[in-house]
């Protein structure tokens, strides 16, 4: 692989310590693919922030990487972590667990990341444009920058992703290379697919029969952002790949979505009739969304014995405080959290969940152990309300 | 039986098989607190992955992953070797390469029809696998 000189002495610690083991990274992905270069990243975002997930090794990993004195040399934005930041004693977190979450996040702000703590970042934190090269860890922003931005990334983990925001780099290989970026196989939806459930649902069906190929998807495209969430999110769970595509394309292997296939994926894994915590918000809420939610639950309350949760980033829950949806839907009795979200918080146990979301579906019934009630935002809102 | 695969992350390894025939993600599938297999629809279910040779089609799903390989190393809960016949991602790749765990792929012919769970294998520096 070819290195300019800077790139060489960034690897040899001529720059540092916390450099170098940073390029090591960057140059040993590389070599894995082959890559006859390096190129330069604009932005990056990474994922495992929350304590609950890097637990006190990757704490010491980050502050032992933090006390070399590095700073990361482009925009980097993180990932949800495991409480909100303010309200988490809402969340009946514990003191222990805050002054552990405090520390990871203070560990990456000392790198010079900037702690905005969402899994939307693409929505208004950290806003690639089209062709632009970027090094994205958290699998479904990774699929929405490449699918519906038209942006330029690999699927990187968490320290891959940080590797590259200290060095500014990544190895030019993969999804960074356009001959890289073609279907080797077709799903086509064969009713019309509408909505953010059925959205989510071909996005996972297609991660299962796709694995590591690149998926064309015929016949349907998500228009609105809660869809291309969803799309993308669902792909993210069951799937290896970085990206979709949604044009003309030659003859491919194809597999048909049909309305046996939704209700099959929606069964296996949606096996409550009802649940005692709503949770909306994976992958965090859009503003439209919150303002669907609000139309819906204005003027009514959520039942006694359920909870409701919404997660959203921070800087979309100033524009809904702005307009008065935070303080509608609180006044209905739901919760809203930032910086956060179930999956990710230290909460158990839960017994039963209900969800919009295949991602979430997935996820929390191995790692929370609770059982969970798929179905569409509107109707799990009048499940909760009286 | 001599297998071989692309070295992503170099080192030897001797020990037990744990072989599943569906991908898995480090994050979601495995517990960091005990290394036991979690994910529901794994046909490796209940099993611990400590000081196996885990072999796999490949990964998948979150890019937290590469934090809980690392994680697990630390903890003395993670597999002494993971091969894949699949390719492997920057996810698993990173994971290894910090946690110093041989990460073997595209391993031919199949581990899958030569190997199988409580086998005893061993993972050459070159790439190999050796079934004892």
């Amino acid at each position: 692989m070819f290195l300019t000189r800077e790139e060489e002495d960034m690897l040899n610690g001529v720059y540092g310590d916390g450099l170098g083991k940073a390029m090591r990274i960057v140059v040993g992905l590389g070599k894995m693919e082959n890559a006859s270069r390096l190129i330069e990243v604009k932005s990056a975002h990474i994922s495992g922030v929350s304590y609950s997930n890097i637990g006190d090794e990757g704490l010491e990993f980050l502050e032992e990487l933090a006390s070399l004195n590095v700073k990361v040399r482009i925009p980097t934005t993180l990932n949800p972590c495991g409480i909100d930041l303010v309200k988490w004693r809402l969340m009946g977190v514990d003191d222990e667990y805050y002054s552990k979450q405090v520390k990871v996040i203070k560990a990456y702000e000392a790198l010079g990341v900037k702690a905005t703590c969402t899994c939307t970042p693409y929505l208004q934190d950290n806003v690639p444009m089209s062709g632009d090269h970027i090094a994205w860890s958290e699998s479904s922003a990774v699929i929405y920058a490449n699918t519906f931005i038209n942006a330029y990334t690999n699927r990187e983990s968490g320290i891959s992703a940080l590797a590259s925001a200290l060095t500014g780099k990544t190895a030019y290989y993969g999804l960074h290379d356009d001959e890289k970026r073609k279907p080797e196989i077709a799903v086509r939806a064969r009713f019309k697919v509408r909505g953010a459930l059925e959205f989510s649902v071909l996005g996972y069906f297609t991660g299962e029969v796709s694995g590591v190929r690149i998926p064309l998807i015929l016949g349907a495209y998500p228009r609105t952002i809660p869809e291309k969430k969803q799309f993308s999110a669902g792909l993210s769970a069951s799937g290896s790949v970085g990206m979709a595509l949604f044009k003309e394309w030659g003859k491919l292997e194809t597999v048909d979505f049909d309305r046996d296939m939704f209700r099959r994926v929606v069964d296996d894994l949606s096996v409550e009739d009802d649940f005692n915590i709503l949770f909306l918000g994976c992958p965090h809420l859009c503003l439209e969304e919150i303002e669907e939610i609000a139309r819906v639950v204005k003027g009514r309350r959520i039942v006694r014995g359920k909870e409701g949760w919404l997660c959203t980033s921070r800087s979309v829950y100033a524009q809904a405080f702005n307009r008065g949806l935070v303080k509608i839907v609180e006044e209905a009795g739901f919760k809203v959290f930032v910086d956060t979200c179930l999956i990710v918080s230290p909460l158990k146990p839960i017994r039963t969940v209900g969800t919009n979301a295949v991602k979430t579906a997935h996820y929390i019934r191995s790692m929370h152990k609770a059982n969970v009630k798929i179905a569409e935002t509107i109707a799990l809102l009048k499940g909760v309300l009286e | 039986m001599r297998l071989r695969g692309r070295v992503i992350s170099e080192g030897e390894a001797r020990g037990e098989a744990l072989v599943s025939s569906r991908p898995l993600s480090f994050y979601g599938d495995i517990d960091k607190e005990t290394g036991l297999v979690i994910g529901r629809d794994s046909d490796i279910y209940g099993c611990k992955v400590a000081d196996k040779i885990l072999i796999l089609p490949y990964t998948r799903g979150s890019t937290v992953s590469a934090w809980i390989i690392y994680a697990l190393k630390r903890r003395k809960l993670s597999p002494k070797a993971i091969i894949l016949w699949g390719p492997a991602d920057p996810v698993i790749a990173s994971g290894c390469l910090i946690s110093n765990i041989p990460l073997i792929d595209m391993v031919r012919p199949k581990p899958q029809l030569y190997i199988k769970s409580g086998d005893e294998v061993e993972v050459l520096k070159t790439g190999e696998i050796i079934t004892c």
